[in-house]
């Protein structure tokens, strides 16, 4: 398995993304596109190709899941592994989004200090985390 | 890990922003709390109030404010879809802006920025001062200010009287007093008791104790102490479901009784709901963060109090717990069980299921007991170990042939078990047989 290094992250909450940013980034050494919402990111993420994807589920316009069937459509992101951010992590809509695609939920809110641990986790799980 | 210190200085930086927005929120909060009909909001302001409590709900805790994060969450929960409990929303309301007066004004020098579509009130003025929004109740995010007149004189933000959890009504000791005079303990009937929630009042005042028994004594099992000296002694002996105690008791305080509580599972387990005369707000933070449930203050209205109370109880009393590691199999029992009229939570492993168990304790587990992890024998056990879940109905699900193995799980203490593969609505019928509950619907 490649190491990550490269993370496309959803948010519309500004200051929320400069956390990821800075999480991920600034301690956890990796590359951060992020984009403000779901049209943004259906706009631009294909052309960043990130190893992985976060994506906020409450979003203004587009939500998390149908942001993430627009991408699934992109031939660059079919495959690239998905989680949704969601402060509902009920067993029940973690299954939701776990049918849609992703590989789990990192709930909200989360930990800057691990997040990056978070989302490697789930990258080195791969398919069987949720 | 590099970076650090830039890390540090930027999340600085959003921390105060951060704070900022919460200070708009703040008004929002206080805002609400001033409505008199918190129960009957209109649908666009629970939903506005919803979204609010989602985002710092969701928010918080990555701030480092976790428990700005719960606060909130209760009041999301409180704003769903179904009408909101008025009273339990206000208190919820009322523990969220007690939340934001305990941050921290970090702000070295404060960053505007417009936060969650609010232009962020005017804040802070020297670090170590708590946030002290200067507007008024106005209307911080739009569209809601005609629902209730906001007439609220802007408040200066002295140290304001407490709102009551519940304002409205004036003390109904007057009516209540006629039972008030009867023999203080009526004898209840053990037997009949059986499945009735048990309620321990720790309460000096022989008129409060009357009026809560006149008027809960035939839905629960009423039990009555005039001090807390003892508590602990007590709760081990009664296992009550609900304690309500008062606060100004001979011996200890009310708060003082939750504190010593602290470290004890089993104690702190029994929810507690604060009913008292102390209103000072410092208290009703010192009595919450001791993990009082709720905090009522006196004088109260005793038929909103006792809904409150039948609210609390409820939720466990009507929710089944399904454990198992398979997603499909708990969505089909889930599906069965409200079916039947009955909650449900879900957890998706042992560990999963022993924190639930923290929080509450359901009517009926359903237990899975091949799980990764931790399975269901050892969450089994826990359940069993713990007073409070003791008596707990437990269907066990089991896909194992061997004949010994019932008898096994039946000896450590599974009421039931189904093997796997099962029918559901067996499931189901053994469930609400081991609840006592009607079978035949």
């Amino acid at each position: 398995m490649s190491e990550l290094n490269h993370v496309a992250c959803v948010e519309d909450d500004s200051d929320i993304r400069s956390i990821v940013e800075l999480a991920l980034g600034d301690l956890g050494g990796m590359n951060v596109s992020l984009f403000e919402n779901g049209a943004a990111a259906v706009a631009g993420m294909e052309e960043t190709a990130p190893q992985m994807i976060l994506l906020d589920v409450m979003m203004p316009g587009m939500d998390g899941l149908e942001t993430l069937s627009r991408l699934r459509a992109m031939p660059a992101l079919s495959n690239t592994p998905c989680v949704f951010m969601t402060a509902k992590a009920q067993p029940s809509e973690i299954h939701r989004y776990v049918e849609a695609g992703a590989l789990g939920v990192i709930t909200k809110p989360f930990d800057p200090m691990t997040l990056a641990d978070q989302v490697r986790d789930f990258w080195n799980g791969d398919g069987d985390a949720r | 890990m590099n970076a650090a210190p830039n890390a540090h200085d930027k999340m600085q930086e959003l921390r105060a922003r951060y704070l900022d927005q919460i200070a708009s929120v703040r008004d929002t909060v206080k805002y609400f709390l001033q409505l008199e009909a918190l129960g009957e909001l209109k649908d666009a302001d629970r939903a506005k109030l919803n979204r609010i409590a989602h985002k710092v709900a969701g928010s918080g805790g990555t701030y480092g404010y976790k428990q700005l994060s719960g606060a909130a969450r209760r009041v999301e929960q409180l704003t769903g879809p179904e009408r909101p409990r008025g009273q339990a929303l206000r208190h919820a309301l009322t523990v969220l802006l007690e939340e934001m007066d305990a941050l921290p004004s970090i702000t070295p020098e404060p960053i505007r920025k417009a936060g969650m579509g609010v232009p962020p009130a005017p804040l802070k003025s020297a670090p170590g001062t708590q946030l002290t929004p200067q507007k008024g109740p106005q209307d911080p995010f739009g569209g809601i200010r005609q629902s209730a007149a906001a007439t609220a004189p802007a408040p200066a933000r002295a140290p304001e009287p407490k709102p009551a959890a519940i304002p409205e009504a004036p003390q109904p000791a007057a009516a209540a007093r006629q039972p008030a005079r009867q023999a203080p303990k009526p004898a209840a009937p053990a037997a009949a008791n059986a499945n009735r929630p048990k309620i321990l009042i720790i309460e000096d005042d022989p008129i409060i104790v009357d009026i809560l028994r006149t008027l809960m004594q035939g839905e629960f099992e009423i039990v009555t102490a005039e001090h807390g000296r003892n508590a602990e002694g007590l709760i081990a002996e009664e296992h009550p479901d609900l304690l309500i105690l008062d606060d100004d008791l001979p011996g200890r305080t009310g708060v003082e009784i939750l504190e010593a509580f602290h470290g004890n599972e089993d104690l702190r387990r029994t929810p507690a709901i604060m009913l008292t005369a102390t209103t000072d707000p410092a208290n009703v933070t010192r009595a919450l963060d001791a993990g009082a449930i709720n905090y009522f203050n006196k004088p109260f209205d005793s038929e909103g109090f006792v809904e409150y109370v039948r609210f609390v109880l409820a939720k466990a009393e009507d929710t089944v717990l399904i454990v198992d590691d398979d997603e499909a199999v708990r969505e089909m029992l889930v599906a069965k069980f409200e079916a039947s009229g009955l909650r449900t939570a879900q957890a998706e492993s042992g560990l999963a299921a022993l924190h639930v168990l923290r929080e509450m304790t359901p009517a009926l587990v359903v237990l899975d007991r091949m799980m990764p992890g931790l399975e269901g024998g050892p969450v089994l056990n826990e359940l069993r170990r713990t007073p409070q879940s003791r008596k707990t109905p437990v269907i066990m699900l089991t896909a194992s042939e061997h004949p010994g193995d019932a008898l096994a799980w039946l000896k450590r203490g599974a009421t039931d078990f189904v093997a796997k593969p099962f029918d559901p609505d067996e499931v189901v019928f053994r469930g609400l047989r081991a609840m006592g509950r009607d079978t035949a619907a």
